[in-house]
């Protein structure tokens, strides 16, 4: 299991250090302006080639470059009811603190659970390799904390319902 | 705290606060001389949309009202919530009913009848002493061997419905849940699977089944298809040595509570994943710093007041 996970990963790693070539820019269109062009999506000569790298049907990772910016979104992978549940609820709970993480996109594409906007400006502040190393550690910790929660809620209610039972007896 | 507690904490806190001995203090003509109740007048509400009215009025201060509201009353009064009532509270039942609620006690304040944390607890456990009143009629009529024989449901709580049908040897209690919020109703599923599941390892529980169409006792009642909106049916079968002797009252209370133990619990599970989450948050964020690059050595970029920028070596 863990085999195929690692292997995603490393897909994940070598493209986003293919498409993380971004520079300065500014907007062709709107004089004084400078937008992500990922995200503006104006000039099609800007815009790299997204790649979708995925490991099961609910599991994808996509990513979308351009001259200035990249766009990566992550579907996280929910099995059951309460997966979903746990999946909304937690990038709900992240998305709301995009300020804080600078990199994190307010709202996530569109069939996607969690998008990251990068920009020259964020590559000049933070280095390449660190940012990358960010992002993978980010998918792990996200399929390991969903796993820990759900594991949680099942021991309580194993407690919970022994609880209950044992008044009978 | 795993289970809930029978009694109402803030109501068994409002009541001690009567019940305190008076202190002595001087008056005007320089004696000593009890100090006097301040009248008190409260609302509270319980679970299940049960109201409570704790008055102490103006002219009587030595006594104590307690008026209580079930919206289930009228259905259980007949069938045990009276006989509950009498058995328990038969000497502070008030012989004027206040208007708007069901039940109405009245206690002396000066005189207990009994050693006051005793009455506490006696009294701010009303509300499970009535509601189980009607489990309490099926379950000593189990053991009296004169079992009670009709089939009976009614409504504890907007979206709960309790349907009690005897059978022989035992009384099979059956709950249609409701919960209105997604996240509540996939937590509560999961606990209902595991209460089918517990009853595998501890052998002598009552047995108990889950599911989305209504149970075959439930024909005599007419429901034959699954409620829309609804979780689903969940089922206990309470035999004559689930009940006897001390835990009788235990299943009482634990069985009218029902509802209220696995929204606490839900609750519990929600407030979990939330701090966890916060927790996961912070060191994500951490983690991203670490990327941040570091102040060259030679020189660093300060700003005045003014907003004028300059580098000073460091």
């Amino acid at each position: 299991m863990s085999n195929t996970l690692s292997g995603y990963l490393k897909a994940i790693r070598s493209s986003l250090e293919a498409a993380f070539c971004v520079r300065n820019f500014a907007s062709q269109v709107v004089e004084r302006h400078n937008k992500p062009e990922v995200e503006a999506r104006m000039s099609k000569e800007l815009l790299l080639q997204p790649i979708v790298i995925a490991r099961e049907k609910g599991e994808k990772c996509l990513i979308e470059g351009s001259i200035n910016s990249v766009r990566i979104s992550i579907a996280i992978k929910k099995s059951d009811e309460m997966e979903e549940v746990l999946v909304d609820r937690f990038s709900r709970f992240l998305a709301q603190r995009a300020e804080d993480f600078v990199i994190l996109r307010r709202a996530p594409v569109k069939g996607y659970d969690v998008s990251f906007l990068i920009t020259n400006f964020h590559s000049e502040e933070m280095k390449k390799d660190k940012l990358i190393d960010f992002i993978i550690h980010f998918m792990e910790e996200v399929n390991s904390e969903i796993s820990a929660l759900k594991l949680a809620v099942n021991s309580r209610a194993r407690v919970v319902s022994g609880t209950f039972l044992r008044q009978f007896v | 705290m795993l289970l809930l507690e029978p009694n109402n904490k803030v109501l068994a806190e409002t009541i001690s606060a009567q019940l305190k001995p008076l202190e002595l203090i001087e008056n005007d003509d320089g004696k000593q001389e009890k100090a006097k109740r301040e009248p008190i007048d409260v609302r509270l509400c319980d679970f299940d949309d049960v109201l409570y009215h704790v008055l102490v009025s103006h002219d009587a201060r030595d006594t104590l009202m307690l008026s209580v509201y079930l919206p289930c009353w009228n259905e259980i009064k007949d069938r045990g919530g009276l006989d509950a009532l009498k058995e328990h509270y038969g000497d502070f039942i008030s012989s004027s009913k206040e208007d708007g609620y069901d039940v109405t006690l009245t206690v002396n304040l000066d005189n207990p009848p009994m050693k006051p944390e005793d009455l506490v607890l006696k009294l701010s456990s009303i509300k499970s002493v009535l509601v189980g009143g009607i489990f309490d009629r099926y379950f000593s009529g189990l053991l009296s061997a004169k079992p009670v024989t009709e089939n009976f449901t009614f409504k504890l709580k907007g979206d709960t419905q309790i349907f009690m049908v005897p059978r022989a040897e035992r009384v099979i209690i059956v709950y249609s849940l409701q919960f209105n919020d997604k996240v509540d109703a996939a937590i509560a599923k999961v606990f209902m699977q595991e209460f089918v599941d517990a009853r595998r390892r501890i052998t002598s529980a009552p047995p108990c089944t889950f599911s989305v169409n209504p149970p075959l006792e439930l024909k005599e009642f007419g429901i034959v298809e699954p409620i829309p909106g609804n979780l689903g049916f969940v089922s206990f079968a309470v035999e004559k040595r689930n009940v006897e002797g001390v835990r009788k009252e235990k299943v009482v209370f634990v069985l009218q509570s029902f509802r209220n133990y696995i929204q606490y619990h839900i609750k519990c599970s929600k407030a979990f994943f939330h701090s966890r989450m916060r927790a996961r948050v912070v060191s994500l964020i951490k983690v991203l710093n670490r990327a941040k690059q570091d102040v060259p050595a030679g020189q660093k970029e300060m700003k005045t007041i003014q907003g004028k920028t300059f580098k000073r070596d460091v």
